[in-house]
């Protein structure tokens, strides 16, 4: 049998092991004993350590290990699988030396007082030791590394040897950052919108419940935040995106025509997007409000520039203030790569000023624009900051969009289920905008 | 000989700097103070470890309430970064117990912190179980503040002299801006809305608002009838609208009661020629009179880690910030709760101070609902728009704030 072959079957076997084992956790108080077992799948979920924080790591290596192997990247696979092991080591390590896991005191805290006992938790300690199969999982995986060594005798090996490896030593800064601070957060994200889990205890794993919350138990008060929060992000969506698109280009093809001051107002222009959601909505507030507001009694305005139906409208004039720079930069460099040939040589086929937007600036802009069009609407997705400083839930949530409801919920009430079902839902309807949107462009590109 | 000799005189040296660097302990201490506040309480830990320079050094950190509540429960979980000592909302503690958060803080109690500077009555809604694990530092409460010169304008002082001011008493002032011809320049009254102008007006209407197991008992009709009173006065252009910023309007003088908490005080001390006082929220009838108020409590976060010397002085700096909390009140314009500065005459001349005064005792009701941060969320989700707008069925408000919470839970 193939060497390649027979480490296959090892990793498959060490990658069982490490599925099947666990850890014992014991403690005492007055000559009462109790314990409990704690499988490392159930560890991942606890976040009840920063060790648990290795587990990711080590499935991720696994997994790589045997695509490797599977793809005849011996090497390859023996790279991964060492530091799987390595990882598990340090995890074990890491894992039984603590001796108040919380995760481990909720659960014997708990069998304590059915035996009627109460212990204080700073006199609380856990004995924590990794079961037998955890010894056999090391085995295994350095099994898998002994049979998956590579052969170093000769330079000619270790030259391929370099060149195998080599790849993997440039992306690792970037894979470790991503799985560290994207990947793994993304999945416990994924996971908690299946859990009932209040972010201090331990989630309990509850299937779709959350998402027949949200979207069909009808009266019940998430039910009501998801719809009416969508409701209102849509529309800011819809209000927001034609002006985040048509005026900073209207400002870039302005700025392009102007030759003097040109870089004066094009810092003036995107001066706003630097300053902070708060403080930007600070200003407008003071500017606009009722009571001693510039507006007001500087115009003689009457009605309430921050109730609806005029909150939206100040809603999309801010928005449009604060963020029109960034759009407007992006602009400029696309318009300053058109060349100018091709408006020299629609001027002499007779082409007005609107036919050589249409038929000039717009087709070689496409890619930029369709870029712009894409951020901004995912961006405006996303909003939270003006809705939330300007009116927050007043007028019954008028103006409340997804993401307060979703912040509220998670972190204000510690109901993070629900607020993970809220947050897919809503990363749902962006990926389809966003595909429906690239399909269409795409489409009219290739025309 | 003389660079052995040399080198042995710094070792010594360096050794004996270790020693002492030892022997400091350094208290790192978490507030939720942020504000103006902050900066007074900052000034007095620097005095306090200018005084305890070598022995005791304390590091404090203020974070945002909010903030605060999510990075606590998270420290002690991973053991990371705890803080040894730190000032919390009581409305919190029972959730923070509930966890496993904090521990109880009665070897503080036994080393240094004496339990009889402190009122029994707060002292007691941070005893759980038998175990205190709390220590009051101040009130945290919900004050109307009385422009006294528009009072006497419309000569209607008279509504203070029992110290309590009732919804009829602003009627009256509401009718006397009116015969003035100022009622749409000149409002008498701001609703705060939220838990400081909801809980209290509920429970003096006979609301009930947890039962005996701790659950939650909104009654909505009796929550109803409170936004309908408030909804009247709107009405009938005594208050302000729900767009008017009522502290513009009580700086500008053009509010006569503009109800908030002991947290503006700071402010409204610092501007020139303002003349005003400070009395309970608004009630129905000075007897049945309620106000609810919250207290910045001492806690100990659980930690392992914490020696018993650490906790010493953790004890000497609560019981030192305690006895010199008087800038906590001149200042910061709070309510410290420690005996011997509350017993100062330059305490009781301060205008907020008033609940700290005996009479007020049977008034003040300090919560400790379990689920208090629901409550919060629900009440800031339902706002104050339904005493604006008459669309709304009153009953409505109530009811949906029962229903958050009840839904809240059962998904947590």
């Amino acid at each position: 049998m193939k060497r390649n072959t027979i480490a296959t079957g090892l990793l498959l076997a060490f990658i069982v092991s490490f599925v099947l084992s666990g850890v014992t956790a014991v403690s005492t108080a007055k000559d009462v004993v109790v314990s409990t077992t704690v499988s490392h799948l159930a560890s991942v979920y606890s976040l009840s350590s920063a060790a648990v924080l290795i587990l990711p790591f080590i499935m991720v290596f696994m997994l790589m290990a045997l695509l490797s192997f599977l793809a005849k990247q011996k090497n390859v696979g023996f790279m991964f699988t060492a530091l799987s092991v390595v990882c598990y080591v340090a995890f074990l390590i890491a894992y039984c030396a603590e001796t108040r896991n919380t995760s481990m005191y909720n659960t014997l805290n708990a069998m304590f007082q059915e035996q009627g006992l109460r212990v204080k938790k700073r006199d609380f300690f856990i004995t924590v030791t990794p079961q037998w199969t955890c010894y056999l999982t090391v085995l295994l995986g350095l099994a898998t590394c002994a049979v998956s060594l590579p052969d170093l005798r000769t330079s000619t090996t270790r030259y391929s040897l370099k060149c195998e490896l080599e790849p993997y030593a440039y992306i690792a800064p970037h894979v470790l950052f991503f799985t560290l601070f994207t990947l793994v957060p993304i999945i416990y994200g994924v996971y908690t919108a299946f859990t009932k889990w209040d972010i201090y205890n331990e989630p309990v794993f509850v299937g779709l419940e959350n998402f027949k919350t949200i979207l069909f138990a009808q009266g019940n008060t998430y039910y009501g935040q998801l719809r009416n929060g969508l409701w209102n992000t849509v529309k800011f969506v819809l209000y927001n995106t034609p002006f985040g698109m048509v005026l900073p280009l209207a400002l870039a093809m302005a700025l392009r025509k102007v030759t003097r001051g040109n870089k004066f107002l094009q810092s003036v222009f995107y001066l706003p997007a630097l300053m902070s959601t708060t403080t930007v909505m600070l200003a407008w507030t003071y500017f606009f409000r009722k009571t001693y507001g510039f507006a007001p009694n500087f115009f003689g305005t009457t009605f309430e520039w921050f109730a609806p139906p005029y909150s939206w409208l100040m809603l999309v004039i801010i928005t449009a203030w604060w963020s029109n720079g960034t759009n407007m930069v992006i602009f400029q460099s696309s318009l300053a790569s058109i060349p100018e040939d091709q408006y020299e040589a629609a001027s002499i086929d007779g082409a007005n000023a609107v036919q050589k937007f249409w038929y000039v600036t717009i087709p070689n802009m496409s890619y930029t624009l369709m870029y712009t069009f894409v951020t901004t609407v995912i961006s405006h997705f996303n909003v939270y900051g003006q809705p939330n400083l300007m009116m927050g839930y007043n007028y019954e949530g008028a103006n409340a969009v997804l993401m307060m409801y979703i912040k509220d919920t998670a972190f204000q009430q510690g109901v993070a289920g629900i607020a993970s079902a809220m947050a897919l839902i809503l990363a749902a309807v962006i990926m389809v905008v966003a595909w429906i949107q690239l399909r269409m462009m795409m489409k009219d590109s290739k025309n | 000989m003389k660079k052995i000799l040399a080198v042995l005189v710094a070792l010594s040296l360096v050794l004996s700097m270790t020693a002492f660097a030892a022997a400091e302990e350094t208290i790192n201490f978490w507030t939720v103070f942020t504000g103006d506040d902050g900066a007074t309480l900052q000034g007095l830990i620097n005095q306090f470890n200018e005084e305890h320079k070598g022995s005791i050094n304390v590091n404090h950190t203020a974070i945002a309430a909010a903030d605060l509540y999510t990075k606590l429960p998270l420290a002690v979980q991973t053991g990371e970064g705890i803080p040894d000592l730190m000032i919390g909302h009581v409305e919190r503690l029972p959730k923070l117990v509930g966890d496993g958060v904090l521990t109880d803080v009665t070897y503080l109690l036994e080393n240094g912190v004496d339990a009889a500077n402190y009122p029994s009555y707060v002292l007691e809604r941070t005893n759980l179980e038998g175990y205190q694990y709390g220590i009051p530092w101040d009130f945290n409460a919900g004050v109307t503040y009385v422009n006294l010169d528009l009072l006497a304008k419309y000569g209607k002082e008279a509504v203070l002299d029992d110290k309590y001011v009732t919804f009829d008493e602003i009627k009256e002032v509401g009718e006397a801006i009116k015969a003035a011809g100022e009622a749409e320049t000149v409002k008498a009254i701001n609703y705060y809305g939220s838990l400081n102008g909801y809980l209290p007006r509920y429970e003096e209407l006979g609301g009930q608002l947890v039962d005996a197991e701790g659950n939650l008992t909104i009654d909505a009709a009796i929550w109803g009838k409170m936004i309908e009173g408030f909804r009247e006065l709107y009405q009938a252009g005594y208050a302000v609208g729900q767009e008017d910023d009522a502290s513009s309007m009580f700086i500008g003088g053009s509010l006569v009661f503009f109800e908030s908490g002991t947290w503006t005080n700071a402010t409204l001390q610092k501007i020139e020629g303002l003349n005003y006082a400070a009395v309970a929220m608004p009630c129905y009838s000075a007897e049945t009179a309620l106000c609810r108020s919250g207290s910045h409590t001492w806690m100990q976060p659980d930690n392992e880690d914490r020696t018993e010397e650490t906790d010493k002085a953790v004890a000497t700096f609560v019981d030192w910030m305690g006895a010199h909390s008087l800038a906590w009140a001149t200042e910061a314009g709070q309510v410290p709760l420690y005996k011997a500065v509350t017993e100062t005459a330059e305490f009781q001349a301060l205008p907020q101070t008033f609940l700290a005064e005996a009479f007020m005792s049977d008034h003040i009701h300090v919560y400790t609902y379990y689920h208090w941060a629901l409550l919060d969320s629900a009440l800031s989700h339902v706002g104050k728009t339904a005493i604006y707008d008459a669309t709304i069925d009153v009953n409505s408000v109530g009811a949906a704030v029962q229903a958050e919470v009840d839904d809240a839970i059962a998904a947590m």
